[in-house]
């Protein structure tokens, strides 16, 4: 992927432009936003990562000027504000996810996966399938191997969103925005349980788990066996 | 001085007094003409007629007799007899008690005028002026009649004298008590500005004095200022209190992820030793990071800004939806788990912070009951309003604890061992205050029983 990191903390920069890159992908940098601004609009990139807070123009300004231009390149916010309003103005701006520091670099990275791969809006799937299992959100019915199985409303969405983002690594953060829309970190296992029954009924009793758990990172579901 | 009259009460007074001076000033003007034409036109009426009378009394109309009558009349007491002058057609004076008269025939006005000795006088050096008519008579001789006009002097400068003594005493009414009022209100002021510039030194005690029953504007403010400090000093020491916790909490985990790091490097640890450390005091800062987010929410709560964005929010919903993510949770360790939520309940907030409340109360349950308690969670409207609780059967927390569980890092000691950072409850209590609820704690007996009550209407 070719990425434009928009960040003027230069460790935190070095931090994720030393991910990307031993993931394979080729990131540009601008420590401002005038530079940022004018490499988005000049370059072809498959998604921004821009800082809500950064000299010359700040984050939401940069993508708001963006979108009045017609890019609709997808653009990943970073901030140390942990406010709900800056969530919702980031979003309303603009912007499609938002990350806040300090973050693990997994998370950044299932988040850009989730971004990369997003369907356009108007293209929402009723049927979802992996492997043997198929999901109709219309009848709001789930089977596998052409048996019906029986979920409670949280693991219906839980394998909804886990199956839209099939092949890629969900994490718990992104889980726990986007089942429960809980936008705080739950003291107990609330993913964990869920997660653990949804398994239970999903994939015991069959020859191969659907949903694996990613060590250090999150879950994934997918077809051919984690290595 | 300067001051002084630049005070409101000051200013004001003037202006008074200068809106009365020019009231004054205009009817002074209507006063003084409407008097002088009246005075003006008597006097005429007065001359008229002896000149009249004149000419009747000289039947012929020759000068010869009215030279008889005018010697009469000009021997008439001062002040009742009129000037005279009487020429014959070459201008000679042929009797009466003025000199020197131009003729002109009609109404003139004659000034520094001088009476001939032998008749009444015209005053000492004051400026006489005499109203006067003059016409030919048939022999061609002159009359003229005139009158002293010292009557409307007299009566234009009485009315000038009462006029000026009354608006000297509107613009003393005026402006004296304006300036009282100004030096007292002054004085107020200065007791206001002693008492803030005490604070701003650092006696945060200070107050600033009122007059007590009388409650006039500056009490008002005075009152209201001093509310606002006795608030500004409640949350300078409730902040001191917080700082002081932080440092004192952060020091504990701190210390221990510090001590981690120093034993990894002082081992000689295999390879996975150190992956394990490394993961330890990724934990470990992840807690921290967690308690400062926590205590960057609480605060940010307390801001109030967050009432901008309330709307009517689902409350049923977001009662059901915290059972059905913790139902599971609870029964996995073992507890009982039940919930009893009327349907159909709506409010006025902020979803993410009422489910994060209520969250937040749920984990508190399961958090601090031994296995195979029950946990119980029902929203029900009763007479009083909406009535959400949050029941379990543990250990409860005692009375004289209830109050202060609310505070931010304080903890029951048997609780200091199970895992927690002391802020659950002071955001419950937080998000509860920015939406007007009340939150009881009460002895479920045995046990914990949280009662959220939501007012029916939104806070101001």
């Amino acid at each position: 992927m070719h990425l434009l990191l928009i960040e003027d903390d230069q460790r935190t920069a070095d931090f994720i432009l030393r991910g990307l890159k031993e993931h394979g992908h080729v990131t540009d940098h601008a420590l401002g936003g005038k530079d940022g601004l004018y490499l988005a609009t000049t370059q072809d990139y498959d998604i921004l990562i821009v800082d809500r807070m950064v000299p010359e123009l700040d984050g939401l300004t940069i993508v708001k000027t963006l979108r009045a231009s017609g890019n609709r390149v997808p653009v990943l916010f970073l901030t140390t504000m942990a406010s709900i309003d800056d969530r919702v103005e980031g979003l309303e701006g603009g912007g499609d996810d938002y990350l806040v520091k300090p973050f693990a670099f997994a998370e950044l990275l299932a988040r850009l996966g989730a971004l990369m791969r997003r369907p356009p809006l108007n293209d929402v799937k009723t049927l979802l399938s992996v492997a043997d299992l198929r999901m109709d959100l219309l009848k709001r019915e789930v089977k596998r191997a052409g048996k019906r199985i029986e979920l409670q409303p949280q693991e219906f969405r839980l394998l909804e969103y886990l199956l839209r983002n099939q092949g890629r690594v969900v994490t718990r953060t992104m889980l726990l925005e986007n089942v429960w829309e809980f936008h705080f970190d739950p003291q107990t296992s609330v993913v964990e349980t869920h997660m653990s029954r949804l398994r239970a009924k999903v994939d015991r009793g069959f020859d191969r788990e659907l949903i694996q758990t990613v060590r250090g990172a999150g879950y994934c579901i997918r077809n051919e066996q984690a290595d | 001085m300067n001051r002084l009259i630049n005070t409101s009460s000051f200013r004001l007074a003037a202006v008074y007094a200068g809106v009365s001076l020019i009231a004054f000033l205009t009817l002074f003007a209507t006063a003084y003409l409407i008097t002088t034409r009246a005075l003006d036109r008597q006097i005429r009426f007065g001359i008229e007629a002896e000149y009249a009378s004149l000419i009747a009394a000289a039947k012929s109309g020759t000068s010869s007799e009215l030279i008889k009558e005018l010697s009469e009349r000009v021997r008439l007491p001062v002040g009742a007899s009129f000037f005279y002058f009487l020429s014959d057609e070459n201008g000679h004076k042929l009797a009466g008690n003025l000199n020197n008269i131009h003729r002109v025939a009609g109404w003139q006005v004659l000034q520094n005028l001088r009476a001939t000795g032998e008749t009444a006088e015209l005053g000492g050096d004051d400026d006489h002026r005499l109203t006067a008519y003059g016409g030919y008579l048939p022999d061609k001789s002159f009359l003229l009649v005139g009158d002293d006009s010292y009557r409307m002097y007299d009566a234009q400068e009485a009315i000038i004298e009462s006029f000026a003594l009354a608006s000297g005493l509107v613009l003393a009414l005026a402006i004296l008590p304006g300036l009282f009022m100004g030096q007292r209100f002054l004085g107020r002021i200065d007791s206001i500005n002693r008492a803030t510039d005490a604070i701003i030194k650092g006696q945060l005690k200070e107050r600033i004095p009122t007059m007590g029953r009388r409650g006039d504007e500056l009490d008002q403010l005075s009152r209201n200022l001093n509310r606002m400090l006795d608030s500004n000093q409640g949350l300078m020491e409730s902040l001191r209190q917080v700082s002081s916790s932080i440092a004192h909490d952060l020091r504990t985990p701190l210390s221990r992820l510090r001590q981690n790091l120093e034993d990894v490097r002082l081992s000689v640890a295999r390879r996975e030793d150190i992956e394990c450390a490394i993961e330890q005091a990724i934990v470990e800062s992840d807690t921290l990071l967690s308690t400062f987010s926590a205590l960057l929410r609480i605060s940010q709560v307390e801001s109030k800004s967050r009432r901008a964005g309330f709307h009517t929010v689902y409350l049923s919903g977001i009662f059901e939806k915290i059972a059905e993510a913790y139902g599971p949770v609870v029964e996995e360790k073992g507890k009982a788990f039940t919930s009893d939520i009327a349907l159909g309940q709506r409010f006025v907030g902020d979803a993410e912070l009422l489910t994060q409340m209520l969250a937040n109360l749920v984990e508190n349950a399961i958090k601090h009951t031994p296995t195979n308690a029950a946990i119980s969670i029902s929203l029900q409207e009763s007479d009083e309003g909406l009535v959400g609780v949050v029941a379990d059967n543990g250990a409860g927390i005692p009375e004289a604890e209830r109050k202060r569980v609310f505070e931010r890092f304080y903890r029951l000691d048997r609780s200091r061992t199970t895992p927690g950072s002391g802020l659950g409850l002071p955001l419950v209590a937080a998000v509860a205050d920015l939406h007007g609820i009340s939150v009881r704690l009460h002895d479920n007996c045995p046990g914990l029983r949280v009662r959220l009550h939501f007012p029916r209407c939104a806070p101001d």
